[in-house]
């Protein structure tokens, strides 16, 4: 860098006049932004499982009042449904496990080089 | 100026921290950058309630498009560009001199300035602060961001939004003028 660049990096830097009391108050404001965010997410995520949920239990409930003959028909069912969705949870989790080991040596190269960058700094 | 490399590593680190719901990694966050964003809006706006306010939307816009982002290291970048957008829209809505690269060229003839005698002894980095200080925003703000900040120039075009070219003529303008300033000073 120039002679001039450097002066003018120098001459640049810090006459900008940040108040640090208002601050911290700005942060707090954008961590509880960031909170309200997160339930949301979390909120739009269980929303549908805790509603399928709801239904299922609740249509069971309805055919066991109404025809009682019929539900052991449908805990069959229901059963085969949980056994069919064990079986793709169990592949889907082995599939899982292997991009996990795969995810989790780019994130040991990650902490290394994190690592060596503090260092070096 | 930031070591390149530890920004991005140690924001790639906080951004998939905070994208997986830590709340901690997102304060690191918002501490690390608040200041020089701050000062981006301030650059922009050039009030320093008005960069608050910038700076409090662009939270908002940041805190809601986290989750979308794609390359956590490029937090930086991304970061002020959502700084430049709400700031222009600021400077849009309020009619305000000029909006993020655009304003005049350079600066007046230093013996025309009122108060400024040019035989006046001073030394050249004093003399280049008074350039500054009347160098249009638009282009202090590329000097800014090119030499404090450390930005390349395709970076700086996708902060202000502007084709390279013309960051990268801006730029070279805008240092012209303070060579030449300095050197009808120094005559």
């Amino acid at each position: 860098m120039s002679e001039f660049q450097d002066m003018l990096k120098e001459a640049l830097i810090g006459d900008e006049p940040f108040q640090e009391h208002q601050n911290e108050a700005h942060l707090q404001e954008a961590v509880r932004r960031y909170d309200r965010r997160m339930k949301t997410v979390r909120f739009m995520t269980w929303f549908p499982v805790g509603f399928m949920t709801v239904l299922v239990v609740g249509c069971l409930w309805r055919f066991a009042v109404t025809d009682p003959s019929e539900v052991k028909e449908l805990l069959v069912y229901a059963l085969l449904f949980v056994f069919a969705m064990t079986a793709i949870g169990w592949s889907k989790l082995f599939l899982m496990m292997m991009h996990n080991h795969v995810e989790s040596q780019k994130e040991l190269v990650r902490v290394q080089m994190l690592l060596l960058a503090l260092h070096d700094d | 100026m930031r070591k390149p490399i530890r920004t991005r590593l140690v924001d790639d680190w906080l951004v998939r921290g905070a994208q997986a719901g830590s709340r901690s990694a997102f304060e690191r966050l918002a501490r690390r950058w608040q200041e020089p964003l701050w000062r981006h809006a301030f650059r922009l706006t050039g009030r320093q309630d008005v960069a608050w306010d910038v700076l409090q939307e662009a939270w908002v816009s940041i805190v809601t498009g986290l989750a979308r982002l794609e390359e956590p290291g490029g937090f930086r970048r991304w970061a002020y560009t959502i700084v430049s957008r709400r700031a222009t829209d600021w400077l849009r809505k309020k009619g305000g001199p000029e909006a993020v690269g655009e304003g005049g060229l350079g600066l007046p003839d230093p013996e025309d300035e009122p108060g400024e005698d040019p035989a006046e002894g001073s030394t050249r980095s004093e003399s280049l602060t008074r350039a500054l200080a009347r160098l249009p925003r638009a282009r202090r703000l590329l000097l800014d961001l090119h030499y404090v900040e450390g930005f390349g120039v395709a970076e700086m075009a996708e902060i202000l939004g502007l084709p390279e070219g013309t960051v990268k003529s801006r730029l070279h303008t805008a240092r012209q003028a303070l060579r030449d300033w300095m050197e009808r000073t120094e005559r």
